[in-house]
């Protein structure tokens, strides 16, 4: 699958009224979404330099170099994704979308109580480790970027695969794969037609311990942002089923396009830096 | 002839060789009549006769003014357009005069000082003549006489008073058209915020940036129904309020549900004279709009689904779609003007019609309200093929519960009477009928819980396929049939199907041979196997009261006896249908000694012979 991408920056006194135009934009109410983030390192393989044997048959050379330009090309990193919002208690749920309808000329409580909310609801909900685990769990992939020349919008290969049963930690382990960080996402989520729009911010939790145990919580209340001067991100991605087929392509980035035209002044949607995007491990 | 003269801010036109010229001649005539083409003999002799009806001066203010006096009748824009012509052309002479003034002054300075003159001369004057060309001198001003100079200063007195005159009126015009105005756009105004209050949503037309509209359509409606939501809100003459629906419109219509017989209507939902709240015309106007376009949208989603409903023997013939009802009748359903509702001639409202139409629209809404509800989820990825339009569940539920109704009803009816024929015979087949759909939703909303609105539950009972369950006490007096009903009207059922469940089988029944549950999909293979029930269960009933009979094989409707000592046996049979109840018995294998004794519901009305099979049987015996 592939995704084409725009990015915009609000700073945070927008975040409102930007809120409230995406709600007329997409004719929908805001989703609120909080979404914990486990990225994981490949360990790179020792033996993977073992010298080509010299003579044989030409075909099994050719298989052998096949094999090692695969272990020795680039490894990337890897994000397990689960969304809190969706796990709350449903009254919950519904109780926090209440208090948060766009349009009615409501304003919208602080920040630092949706997340406080938020937050003491996901601890009551998930005090065990099994709680946790029945967790919906999603292995996200991310390619590099393409080089941007046919483009005007990012393109990359991407997967989700989700994890349907089993211990997801586990299976990254399995896969040879450690955990190096956590973050959490936190924000509202659009639709329209078929872009996904995302308004959010990126959180840390607060000390090294939570920061280094995938399974512990994220005490949203406690955790800092990632940007301290509070700046949103505005993404808005079309995902494309087949990134080969040129016609799905052009319409997703017709699309794009068309939304960043109607954005114009209000937010600046533009392609996101390749390199800032990489996902290879150095 | 004084008064017709007026205060001109122009110069005196001087006599120029030059205005005499061919070239000067035709651009002032296209000025001031406008293209060649245009000017006709007739309309200029027109002209020239209403200059004479009207006592003016031939002057060219005067000449303008009548052009414009006949041509008031012509758009307001022409007006403008002219009035502007006359304004650029009275510009340009006022530039010329000047221009020239300025020539003759500083050619009489070049005399005196001639490189201050110099510099303010036309490059014209400066190549034709010589500096110093024109002198000047004080002359004494000829005396007048004062009878004269007093007869002057009146005039000119006269004209400056007209003038202003002339002026003042035509502020006083002006003042009194913008007071209309105002007024006119104040009622506009106070009407559109009257709509306003009225919470319809008022947005800016797309094609047109300077116009209002309102909005009525809905938002989650097939994109054909929802861009023809939007009607301007324009100002007519007289400053009220008009909704403009464009070339879209085909005036206002309504969904009609009718049932009808052989042909004809015996109901409809028309008759019913439908109040649309809101005082105000306009108001009403756009709740009809919306009422309109809702019914209009919900035939079209009606159709679609007929379409694919054919194999419950739905049909689309033109513009209405017909669906079987009770056996002999038809449901119709149609779009009709909403004007037609007087020329109806049934006086008959069936609230079956009005509860369709009903349902109907909720289910509409409730499609409306799921679109949303999709519409938000994450979008799937792009593909090459673009994704069919769902089809709405529209009629499916109303189809389903009516054909649900009927089968219960002709269970229910067929229990009844073999109630009636077993109650005749001095047996017992009590009914109990648990699952009806009032009974479904009332449980639903006790057991709501607490996030699900009761709107949703409500929904939920009116989509999901209906089901019922009736439980049989068979004359045994132990054993109980459960019938479960479902409706479905997707695949595999595609209809109505009914299981059957036995349940506190006492071993030695014969029932206990039969499966323990079947399922039909059919009525009458229902019937035949719960009559069969009965039977085998009437059997049992008889076989526990009397020791020595016992069953002649499995799965018939046979008893027998042999006597001690003897070879013949006793027959007896039970023949349970729908009409009658008949026990047949033969004794001792002999044909001449056998006979027939039959219960039914006539015999039960018409006060024959009451006895019971069982009294009947041990007589027999």
């Amino acid at each position: 699958m592939h995704e084409l991408l725009l990015f915009g920056q609000i700073p945070a006194s927008r975040h409102d009224q930007v809120l409230n135009i995406l709600a007329g934009v997409a004719a929908m109410q805001p989703v609120p979404i909080l979404e914990k983030h486990l990225v994981f390192k490949p360990n790179k393989l020792s033996s993977s330099t073992r010298p080509v044997q010299v003579g044989g048959a030409q075909d099994i050379q050719k298989t052998q170099q096949a094999l090692l330009a695969q272990t020795q090309g680039d490894l990337f990193y890897m994000q397990l994704v689960t969304d809190v919002a969706e796990t709350l208690p449903k009254p919950l749920a519904e109780e926090s979308m209440e208090m948060k309808v766009i349009g009615s000329g409501n304003c919208l409580p602080s920040e630092t109580e949706q997340h406080g909310s938020m937050a003491s609801s996901f601890t009551g909900a998930n005090p065990t480790d099994e709680t946790v685990n029945s967790e919906k769990w999603i292995l996200q992939f991310r390619d590099l970027p393409e080089v941007a020349r046919q483009r005007p919008v990012t393109s990359r290969l991407m997967a989700d695969t989700p994890i349907t049963s089993g211990s997801p930690m586990d299976f990254m382990s399995a896969l040879d794969y450690t955990h190096t960080s956590t973050y959490a996402l936190s924000g509202h989520r659009f639709t329209h037609l078929s872009t996904s729009l995302l308004l959010y911010r990126l959180l840390l939790p607060s000390n090294r311990t939570e920061q280094a145990s995938h399974l512990s919580k994220i005490d949203i209340s406690h955790a800092h942002l990632l940007d301290p001067s509070g700046m949103y991100i505005l993404q808005a991605a079309v995902r494309v089923q087949d990134g080969s087929k040129v016609e799905a392509m052009t319409k997703g980035v017709n699309e794009l396009l068309g939304l960043k035209e109607t954005l114009k002044g209000v937010v600046e949607m533009e392609p996101g830096e390749r390199l800032a995007l990489d996902t290879r491990v150095r | 002839m004084a008064e017709a003269l007026s205060l001109s801010l122009q110069a005196f036109p001087s006599v120029d060789k030059e205005k005499q010229s061919l070239q000067y001649l035709i651009s002032r005539i296209d000025q001031q009549k406008g293209p060649f083409r245009s000017v006709t003999e007739d309309n200029l002799e027109e002209e020239i006769q209403v200059l004479n009806s009207s006592e003016t001066v031939a002057g060219q203010d005067d000449t303008l003014e009548t052009v414009e006096g006949a041509e008031e009748a012509e758009s307001k824009n022409e007006d403008i357009f002219t009035a502007r012509e006359g304004i650029l052309k009275q510009i340009r002479q006022a530039t010329a005069e000047s221009s020239m003034a300025l020539d003759f002054v500083s050619l009489l300075l070049s005399k005196q000082s001639p490189a201050t003159a110099q510099s303010t001369m036309s490059q014209y004057l400066k190549a034709t003549l010589p500096l110093g060309v024109l002198g000047g001198e004080v002359v004494q001003m000829p005396q007048l006489p004062d009878l004269e100079r007093r007869h002057q200063e009146m005039v000119s007195i006269g004209w400056r008073m007209q003038s202003l005159n002339k002026v003042a009126n035509s502020l006083l015009n002006s003042a009194s058209r913008l007071e209309e105005e105002v007024g006119r756009e104040t009622t506009y105004w106070s009407q559109v915020l009257a709509v306003k209050e009225k919470r319809w949503p008022l947005s800016r037309l797309p094609r047109e940036k300077h116009t209002l509209a309102v909005r009525y359509g809905f938002a989650e409606a097939y994109s054909d129904f929802r861009d023809r939501g939007l009607a301007a809100l324009r100002r007519d003459a007289n400053g009220s309020l008009s909704l403009d629906h464009g070339f879209t419109s085909n005036g206002h219509r309504q969904l009609r549900v009718r049932i009808l017989r052989q042909g004809r209507p015996i109901a409809s939902t028309m008759n019913a004279t439908t109040s649309i709240p809101g005082d105000g015309s306009v108001e009403k106007e756009i709740s009809s709009a919306r009422d309109s376009i809702f019914d209009e949208e919900l035939h079209h989603e009606i159709h679609r689904e007929a379409r694919n409903l054919v194999n419950q023997g739905v049909r689309c013939i033109d513009n209405s779609v017909l669906i079987p009802f009770e056996s002999d009748k038809q449901i119709e359903i149609d779009l009709v003007p909403s004007k037609d509702s007087a020329s109806e001639d049934i006086q008959n409202s069936s609230p079956v019609v009005a509860n369709i139409a009903t349902s109907l629209r909720i289910l509409l809404s409730y499609a409306h309200r799921q679109s949303l509800r999709n519409r938000s989820e994450k979008p799937p990825p792009l593909r090459e093929s673009r994704a069919r339009r769902p089809l709405y569940a529209i009629l499916k539920p109303v189809i389903e519960y009516f054909q649900h109704r009927s089968h219960v009803q002709s269970i229910h009816a067929f229990l009844e009477q073999l109630h009636k024929i077993l109650a005749v015979a001095g047996m017992d087949l009590s009914i109990e009928t648990a699952g009806s759909f009032q009974s479904h939703v009332i449980a639903s909303l006790v057991n709501n819980k607490p996030y699900d609105s009761a709107v949703e539950t409500l929904i939920k009972q009116l989509t999901s396929p209906p089901h019922s369950t009736m439980t049989l006490q068979l004359p045994d007096g132990a054993t109980n049939v459960i019938i479960d009903i479902h409706t479905a009207l997707h695949p595999p059922t595609l209809g109505t199907s009914f299981l059957v469940t036995n349940e506190n089988i006492p071993p030695e029944s014969p029932i206990a041979q039969l499966p323990q549950s079947m399922q039909f999909s059919s009525f009458a293979p229902l019937e035949s196997h719960l009559l069969h029930l009965s039977t085998l269960s009437i059997l049992h009933h008889l076989l526990s009261s009397f020791d020595d009979w016992r069953i002649f094989s499995p799965h018939s409707n046979s008893i027998m006896r042999t006597r001690r000592g003897s070879r013949d046996r006793d027959m007896a049979s039970v023949v349970l249908d729908k009409e009658r109840l008949a026990l047949n018995w033969q004794r001792n294998g002999r044909f001449s000694d056998q006979g027939t004794w039959t219960w039914d519901t006539l015999g039960l009305q018409g006060g024959g012979e009451k006895r019971s099979l069982s009294n009947v049987f041990e007589s027999l015996c």
